[in-house]
């Protein structure tokens, strides 16, 4: 028998299926509440909507809990909000390649390392940042370990991160390097904000985002001034012994790209960047230009010169496909704003000796 | 286009690019010194649905497959990592260590 799809009952069905699991707060609970008991839809249906209106009504008790409580005591209120770092979920791939894993509910070894690391992470963005989370909204901070097997690469897979733990040849566990830690974690960050695109240039400036706020959160960490050798290193603590042997110390070096302790070494200058190239070959140019104007700004990287990036990179300005010239000219007019003119001259002056145009925009 | 059977392939060549540290890693072998498993995932990807799949997320690594063909011709499938078969994978893993600092 052809079904009829413009009867009363198919409508709601259809109309309900497509918005019950998105629209809580959208269709009223009376209509809800209504329909939960309309004979003419089918009991699935019923139920759906029964469990909508039930959802709906909780959150909103919720809301208006929250409500009162923020009118009644403000600030402690507003200072247990503060307080709040985002929770954590740790997972155990157990050397498989399925993801999350298997939860894990002791928390040892090196599951308590990404666990710290990850919590510090949390804390830099949010002492240093004002950001609450990858989201700025508190979001959970999920971590697996143990991905595959002799796995060489931690990575962020859109909702979580990864970590394999090295082929003891190459690299050891790759979460020893804190800077690796907050690397993934601000690729999360990037996809919450201007989502660049991982290609070409945006694609090489959202890696770099994630190199500069990674070792500078291991600055912070360290308390290392600009001037420390190791503050520009990218990876330095996921170098495998035999690799460390042959002279490698580190990923990359931010201040000397294209340096041969760098296992990775990468252009340090605009011309001499290949477009086609990997994100993570083109990264060294923005790389470069960050160190050079925090070691210009501040004695600490985390002062102005990590807010000027960090407005830059959560403006609404910033265009998922922006070139380098753009983002530089970003980067100088948030520093006019962060520091006056001083500070978007040590801007202009580092973006000048990696050889990037100001765009005019 | 034309479609190519997988056994005359007779050279592959597998790159990896990509992946955290941003390392280029590359290997070639001849197709008849492959294990029966390669060879499966080989015409496998020969025959996948043309065009690359964007992987989600950062820092994953990223593949290019060329396979040879006896006549000469050649073919490059793109290949991101969750879709990688691991018999190919492998591959790559034994070719990774870095000659001495120059």
């Amino acid at each position: 028998m052809a079904q009829d799809l413009f009867s009363p009952a198919e409508t709601h069905r259809a109309t309900f299926t497509r918005l019950c699991p998105h629209c809580c707060f959208i269709v009223p609970p009376g209509v809800l509440r209504k329909y939960s008991r309309d004979a003419s839809l089918d009991a699935s249906t019923r139920k759906a909507l029964q469990d909508t209106y039930l959802e709906t009504e909780r959150q909103r008790g919720l809301r208006e809990a929250h409500r009162i409580a923020t009118l009644r005591d403000v600030e402690r209120f507003a200072a247990k909000k503060a307080a709040a770092l985002a929770a954590q979920h740790l997972f155990d791939c157990q050397n498989r390649k399925v993801l999350p894993g298997s939860p894990v509910l002791s928390i040892t070894g090196g599951f308590k390392t990404v666990f710290d690391t990850t919590q510090k992470v949390a804390e830099f963005y949010k002492t240093v940042l004002g950001r609450n989370s990858i989201d700025n909204k508190g979001i959970d901070l999920v971590s697996s370990l143990h991905y595959s097997r002799n796995y060489d690469n931690a990575f962020w897979n859109g909702q979580q991160m990864v970590y394999g733990d090295g082929d003891g040849e190459l690299f050891t566990e790759m979460y020893l390097s804190p800077d690796v830690i907050g690397h993934e974690l601000t690729h999360g960050v990037t996809q919450n904000e201007s989502a660049l695109r991982y290609e070409g240039e945006s694609g090489a400036l959202n890696e770099s985002i994630s190199d500069v706020f990674g070792a500078v959160f291991n600055q912070w960490l360290n308390q290392w001034p600009v001037t420390e050798p190791q503050a520009w290193l990218v990876g330095a603590g996921i170098i495998a012994s035999p690799t460390k042997a042959k002279g490698f110390t580190c990923l990359r070096d931010m201040l000397h790209p294209s340096a041969k302790h760098c296992l990775s070494p990468q252009p340090e200058l605009y011309g001499e960047i290949d477009p086609t190239a990997d994100v993570h070959d083109n990264s060294g140019v923005p790389n470069k230009a960050f160190a050079l104007f925090a070691s210009a700004a501040d004695g600490q990287a985390w002062g102005q010169a990590l807010q000027v990036w960090y407005a830059t990179c959560t403006s609404r300005q910033l265009r998922s496909d922006a070139s380098f010239s753009e983002f530089a000219s970003l980067t100088v007019a948030s520093a006019e704003k962060i520091g006056a003119t001083s500070l978007a001259a040590k801007c202009r002056s580092a973006w000048q000796q990696v050889g990037v145009p100001l765009s005019n925009a | 286009m034309v479609d190519r059977d997988a056994n005359d392939v007779v050279k592959v060549r597998i790159e990896r690019r990509g992946g955290l540290a941003g390392l280029h890693l590359n290997v070639e072998r001849d197709y008849a010194s492959l294990q029966p498993i390669q060879r499966e995932a080989i015409a496998s990807l020969s025959t996948a649905a043309a065009g690359p799949l964007a992987p989600a997320g950062a820092d994953r690594f990223h593949y290019r497959v060329l396979l040879t063909h006896a006549d000469g011709s050649e073919r490059t499938i793109e290949v991101p990592e969750p879709a990688m078969p691991e018999s190919l994978e492998s591959l790559t893993q034994a070719s990774h260590l870095p000659p001495a600092r120059p």
